[in-house]
């Protein structure tokens, strides 16, 4: 193991910036060329805390330009002397400084084995902390015989010190520290594991390319177009004080649950107008709102990241259970029966939860950015969900697990609904579009953008042959689309503010779109 | 950087490959048959969608009872 002393007129360096600088314990870090044949590059933390007290004094001028000058000062009157941990079948190329904590510093060097027939390439973590000392022996040694190691043994600290040298009179700094080595065997299989992530994606690209023969605007191009779609405003329900979340039908088609972050859930007889019964919330954030198909129980949630599942049909609404264990906020709920409910949260997992036990059956979990809504299919063997992560994704509801994915959204998914055929989706999102995506051919059909369309999709329904869709935008309209044909053939004006909720009743004969302004309509 | 961190990156690799696994495995039908099959359930639909075709005033569970006004 050879010391080579670099005097600093044979190699030129220039200060990089300050990282760090504390007055207990400066620190500079300075790239350095080596003029020598083998030109390596190579980055070093310099701990001037031994150094000559005149540098420290320059140094608390903290200013980039005058440590460049001080230190250029220094070279002149010394040495910096470099320990390039040479070992016999190694040499080294340190790669970048990774992270430097005062107390603690670090530096990365990757090792490539130089003559030895594997070439393996190691990850070096240096501890500049002893750079005071000089590189000892044994650990130097130890690193030496690497020939004679299994790589796999080198993983962890290895502890070599340097030490500031009297050479002639000149302060000579020794770089050395402690070597861990990390990542050996794990660095190949995560590049494998990713090419191979590559390659699915690839493959999984081509396979829908493949069957994409043609979009659905063009296969619906002998369909009669609709002409302006023109629904009369038939009632405004008046009644909440704060701006309304969510609202969903009860299957009777006549009761319609709303939610307000004036703290009530309000049920409403659709067909009179008159409220039926006033839900008290013991959080007024909420998100999101429920009717069970039986119309017994409602359900509600939001940013106390618990569902609470209320019964209706008692004296006075009844807590009947509090569903606990979302780490984020509810942002969707659906019954699937007065014994199940699906959840979606801001956590990014959607759970299956019990509701006789309160306990949670399944946890959907594939999302990587907030779940936002969800919708079940017709069948009830599936759900759908969308997500921050601008993803919808299918599930199979006993089974657990993510069925299919779909993308092309460049932002958060808001709003997710079945085609009632229950063979297609649709989704609304903040990229100010709405898109169907086939299930069966697992790919996005249709795209419905207008150029002056500039606002986000906050919710989005169906009618019941699935022609039209009633998508609510942050422009307080709700924009009605034709499926078929991807044209806006009309829209519902009358909010005062963005339209956060809509939703057709299950016998189709109307639309009912919630708004911040407080007000529920109903349109037909 | 512990091992620690490459260890669960490298979990989280090993399910992010599953998943795609089971994604690419699955069977895919011709867009022009799908997007054929929901044009038809539309137009075979569209007589029972009350939105497409407009309720009957009559009929409409919405609209405000008409009333009779004597001066």
């Amino acid at each position: 193991m050879s010391e080579k002393v670099l005097k600093s007129p044979e190699f030129s360096w220039t200060a990089r910036s300050i990282e760090y600088y504390s007055t207990h314990s400066p620190h500079l870090f300075v790239h350095t060329v080596d003029q020598l044949a083998e030109r390596r590059a190579l980055n070093f933390a310099l701990d001037l805390q031994g150094v000559v007290s005149r540098v420290e004094e320059k140094m608390l001028a903290s200013s980039e330009h005058g440590l460049r000058a001080s230190l250029k000062e220094e070279a002149k009157r010394g040495e910096i002397s470099l320990l390039p941990f040479l070992f016999p079948s190694l040499c080294f190329i340190p790669s970048s400084l990774i992270s430097f904590i005062p107390s603690n510093p670090h530096l990365f060097f990757t090792v490539e084995e130089g003559q030895e027939k594997e070439r393996v390439s190691l990850q070096v973590k240096l501890d500049q902390q002893s750079a005071l000392g000089r590189a000892s022996e044994e650990s130097v040694s130890r690193l030496c015989n690497l020939g004679q190691w299994n790589l796999k043994e080198l993983i962890g600290e290895h502890r070599a010190r340097g030490d500031w040298d009297q050479v002639a009179g000149d302060k000579v700094l020794t770089l050395s520290g402690k070597v861990t080595v990390i990542m050996a065997a794990e660095k190949a299989e995560m590049d494998a594991l990713k090419k191979e992530c590559d390659g699915l994606r690839a493959q999984i690209e081509a396979a829908r390319k493949a069957v994409n023969d043609t979009t659905m605007t063009a296969a619906a191009n002998g369909v009669a177009p609709l002409g302006r779609v023109q629904l009369k405003l038939r009632k405004s329900l008046k009644g909440h004080l704060a701006k309304i979340y969510a609202m969903h039908w009860s299957e009777d088609s006549r009761q319609m649950v709303s939610a307000s972050q004036d703290g009530k859930l309000l049920v409403w007889d659709t067909f009179t107008g008159n409220k039926l019964v006033a839900v008290p919330l013991k959080s007024a954030w909420v998100m999101s709102v429920a009717f069970a198909p039986s119309a017994n129980l409602v359900a509600s949630g939001g940013l106390d990241n618990i569902c609470t599942v209320y019964n209706i049909k008692a004296a006075s609404p009844k807590t009947l259970r509090e569903l606990d264990a979302h780490t984020g906020y509810l942002s969707c709920c659906r019954f699937l029966s007065d014994s199940e409910i699906l959840t979606a949260s801001g956590d990014t997992t959607c759970v299956l939860w019990d509701l006789e036990t309160g306990k949670q059956k399944t946890v959907y979990t594939n999302h990587i950015g907030d779940c936002m809504s969800l919708a079940l299919a017709p069948d009830m063997n599936m759900f759908i969900s969308g997500a921050c992560d601008s993803l919808a994704k299918l599930w199979d509801l006993r089974e657990g697990t993510c069925k299919q994915t779909f993308s092309g959204h460049t932002s958060d998914i808001n709003a997710i609904s079945f085609f009632p055929s229950g063979n297609a989706i649709i989704t609304g999102s903040d990229d100010c579009s709405c898109k169907m995506y086939d299930l069966r051919s697992d790919q996005e059909v249709t795209d419905y953008t207008d150029a002056t369309l500039n606002a986000g999709v906050t919710s989005l329904a169906l009618s019941n042959s699935g022609r039209l869709i009633f998508a609510g935008y942050d422009d307080f309209n709700c924009h009605i689309w034709d499926s078929l044909k991807g044209e806006k053939v009309g829209v519902l004006s009358g909010h005062d503010n963005r339209v956060s909720c809509t939703g057709v009743p299950a016998d189709g004969m109307g639309v009912c779109t919630g708004s911040w302004d407080s007000f529920l309509k109903l349109w037909n | 950087m512990s091992n620690n961190n490459a260890s669960s990156s490298l979990i989280i690799a090993q399910r992010a490959v599953k998943q795609l696994r089971l994604e690419a495995s699955i069977r895919r039908i011709k867009v022009s048959q799908a997007a054929a099959e929901l044009k038809q359930f539309c137009l075979q639909n569209a007589s029972k969608d009350p939105l497409l075709m407009g309720v009957p005033s009559s009929d409409n569970p919405f609209r405000p009872p008409k009333s009779c006004s004597l001066f």
